[in-house]
């Protein structure tokens, strides 16, 4: 085959037992890669109903079939599992050369059954998988973990994931990592930790082989051209948290938990101001054309030394989210997330969420253990990530996320409980962003601004942003779908803006490296039947329309400030939304998938 | 008769200012001829597309929060007190 291996490894962690698996042609060409087939890989290897946290849940990886080879604008992978913190499909994309390893190893992907009995770490060797005793890196951060293991082996190369003390703790946000970049959302290292699996080493030296490599060469260097043009500056220059500003200004910039929608220290934590106080470098994920990551260092104060590689939903999160306006705080809850492995947004949701309930009274100074949890108070901030990533005191409660920390603490809490489906908020402030309302509201894995960038026709001045009508469940199908094929496929979406005719051009891409034919209109319907797929399984695990819902405070408190003051969700939009989008996907009116939609798609894992 | 006008990201470091006020502007294409006349030849390559002469896609131009995009575009009639806020498109982090 080219541009894929044919091959997907599963690993026995209670038995000890490998075997590899050969996929029909056919599974590849339905589900591409990436998040498809990692989704395939996990409807047909577990139960439904399931514990996350259980040994029966899988985790399932892949790689794209771009990945190692020309084509690839970087290397990515994907791992999916039923997700601890939504009871949902949990899917996280990370860029790291351990995908490429991979496939150099011989495989497309890997599937982790079972939980092993004592700490352990996996080293895949090519064609052989050695168990590895993880005693000594159990409890070290993943900096040192990655390194410790490359010791080991005595290979620097070596690709490695892991998980830090969040997830073996089993903090349901906790992430994996690799080479500083994360799969961040939805708990998957929560589930990694359950199953005593500290991480994963791989070597591959075997090669990958494109189909037509003269033709590809062209089209990636043209890609590649564009790469470096005007669409991708933004990313380059001073990276995505050059949001903040924009956001503030368009009043969508969520602060103090959601209880405002501009920032009155937005200046001072914006991309321009870290790019001139605390940029140090801007580096590239494994392969990318691109680079955007913004190193960032405190270069003096309580935080100096503090370092991360600087992203916008982390900085909203534990910036205006948390209304700490100090740059070098932010620095610092960022760097910490890191150290512990977790998800900086849902982190940061949570503690904001605590800091309104602690202004309300609804915590009481004696159960935060004495913490003065007031909005902006940075030091009482990066105690609370001390205490989430140990599970200690009031950590506990807020390891296991917004919802379930509400649910747990009751007294009204639930309604400043900002999530959907149990995954906690990125920054866009949605009461005045209704297409992106809609968007996060139907995500198969939650709240979530990857899955769909259904803000971008709101903040394009595409649509009225602030008008719920009929047309825009569409608009979400349609960038859902686009966002699967790239997930798929694995290609950074930063680089769509790089693309002139989106799903051709993609689809040539795809046949130049594979061999397969395939039309742009045959790889949209790729992403239809990668969303199906998604909602299928959600549907499996008791999935309901009241799950398609929205944060209370979007649909009762208004924003009370800036350009889209008095803006909210209202039930009626939502609901006039909700059976926009069922109708456009073809879906019943409750938003279950009809048998004639999954035959027409040919999807059949179900039965 | 003013108008404020907030500069973001790229715009702001072409222009060196985060926020100008301008007098006797009716509508935006007024507004942003008078900000090339004042900024010069580096503004007027990051508003407009050289082969079209259109602004470029990668601008966006809210009046009082709103994208012109919905209103008159160019044409839309510019008030006393209105804030004119220019900036590069918002995407993922
Ligand atoms: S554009 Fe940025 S996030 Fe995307 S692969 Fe490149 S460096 Fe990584």
């Amino acid at each position: 085959m080219f541009g894929y291996q044919g091959k997907i490894l599963h690993v026995h962690l209670d038995t000890g037992e490998t075997r590899v698996e050969a996929l029909p042609e056919e599974i590849y060409r339905k589900y591409i890669g990436g998040v498809g087939l990692a989704t395939y890989l996990i409807h047909i290897n577990t139960k439904p109903k399931i514990d996350p946290l259980g040994p029966e849940n899988v985790l399932a990886f892949a790689s794209g079939p771009l990945v190692g080879t020309f084509a690839s604008m970087g290397d990515k992978y994907v791992v999916v599992a039923k997700s601890p913190l939504t009871g949902f499909i949990g899917d996280s994309i990370s860029s790291s050369s351990w995908s490429r390893e991979l496939k150099r190893a011989g495989h497309d992907g890997l599937v982790i059954h079972g939980r092993a009995e004592n700490p352990t770490y996996l080293f895949i060797d090519d064609g052989n998988v050695y168990f590895k005793e993880a005693g000594n890196i159990w409890g070290e951060d993943v900096w040192t973990a990655e390194e410790k293991i490359r010791g080991e082996l005595e290979d620097k190369n070596v690709g490695v994931i892991s998980i830090g003390p969040a997830g073996e703790k089993l903090v349901l946000f906790a992430n994996i990592m690799s080479d500083g970049r994360h799969a961040g959302r939805s708990g998957l290292g929560a589930v990694m930790g359950s199953k005593n699996l500290k991480a994963i080493a791989v070597r591959g030296t075997g090669s990958i082989r494109v189909a037509n490599l003269r033709e590809l060469s062209k089209l990636c260097l043209g890609i590649y051209e564009k790469a470096q043009g005007p669409n991708t500056e933004k990313y380059r220059v001073e990276g995505t948290p050059t949001n903040v500003l924009s956001l503030n200004a368009h009043g969508c910039l969520p602060t103090r938990n959601w209880q405002q929608s501009t920032f009155e220290s937005a200046e001072e934590i914006s991309g321009a101001h870290f790019l001139k106080n605390h940029t140090v470098s801007v580096t590239a994920c494994s392969s990318c054309p691109v680079a955007c990551a913004h190193n960032c260092v405190v270069k003096g104060g309580p935080y100096a030394g503090a370092a991360v590689s600087l992203d916008y939903e982390g900085l909203y999160a534990m910036g205006p989210d948390c209304g700490v306006g100090d740059s070098s705080a932010i620095i610092k809850a960022l760097e910490l997330c890191d150290f512990y492995g977790m998800d900086s947004i849902s982190a940061g949701v949570t503690c904001a969420w605590a800091m309104e309930c602690y202004e309300k009274g609804l915590l009481t100074k004696e159960e935060t253990d004495g913490l003065e949890l007031t909005f902006g108070n940075h030091e009482a901030l990066i105690q609370l990530i001390h205490k989430i990533a140990a599970r200690e005191g009031i950590g506990d409660m807020l390891a296991s996320g917004v919802k379930r920390a509400s649910e747990r603490l009751g007294r009204g809490s639930e309604h400043l409980a900002i999530h959907i489906k149990g995954l906690e908020l990125p920054g866009y402030d949605i009461r005045s962003l209704k297409t992106a309302a809609l968007g996060w509201a139907v995500a198969a894995r939650g709240g979530c601004h990857n899955r769909s960038g259904a803000y971008e026709p709101d903040l394009k001045g595409k649509v009225d942003r602030f008008k719920a009508e009929k047309g825009r469940g569409r608009l979400v199908m349609e960038s859902e779908g686009r966002a699967a094929v790239l997930d798929s496929l694995t290609m950074c979406k930063f680089l769509r803006a790089c693309l002139t005719d989106f799903y051709p051009e993609l689809a040539k891409l795809y046949e130049l490296v594979t061999g397969f034919g395939m039309s742009g209109d045959d790889l949209r319907r790729a992403g239809e039947r990668i969303i199906n797929l998604k909602k299928l399984y959600n549907i499996r695990e008791g999935w309901t329309q009241k799950d398609d819902h929205l944060p209370p405070r979007v649909m009762e408190d208004p924003v009370p400030d800036g350009v889209a003051k008095g803006s909210l969700v209202t039930r009626q939009e939502l609901d006039l939304l909700l059976d926009d989008y069922y109708e456009a996907q073809g879906w019943t009116r409750d938003g279950t998938i009809p048998k004639e939609k999954l035959n027409e798609l040919g999807i059949s894992v179900g039965e | 008769m003013m108008v404020t006008v907030k500069f973001f990201a790229n715009f702001r470091e072409v222009t060196g200012q985060a926020q100008v006020t301008m007098p006797n502007v009716s509508s935006v294409r007024g507004l942003l001829d008078e900000l090339v006349r004042e900024f010069g030849q580096r503004l007027s390559d990051l508003l407009y597309d050289p082969q079209t002469g259109e602004l470029r896609d990668t601008v966006i131009i809210l009046v009082n929060g709103r994208a012109i995009t919905l209103m008159e575009g160019l044409g839309t009639w510019l008030e006393d007190g209105d804030t004119v806020a220019i900036f590069p498109p918002v995407s993922g982090g």
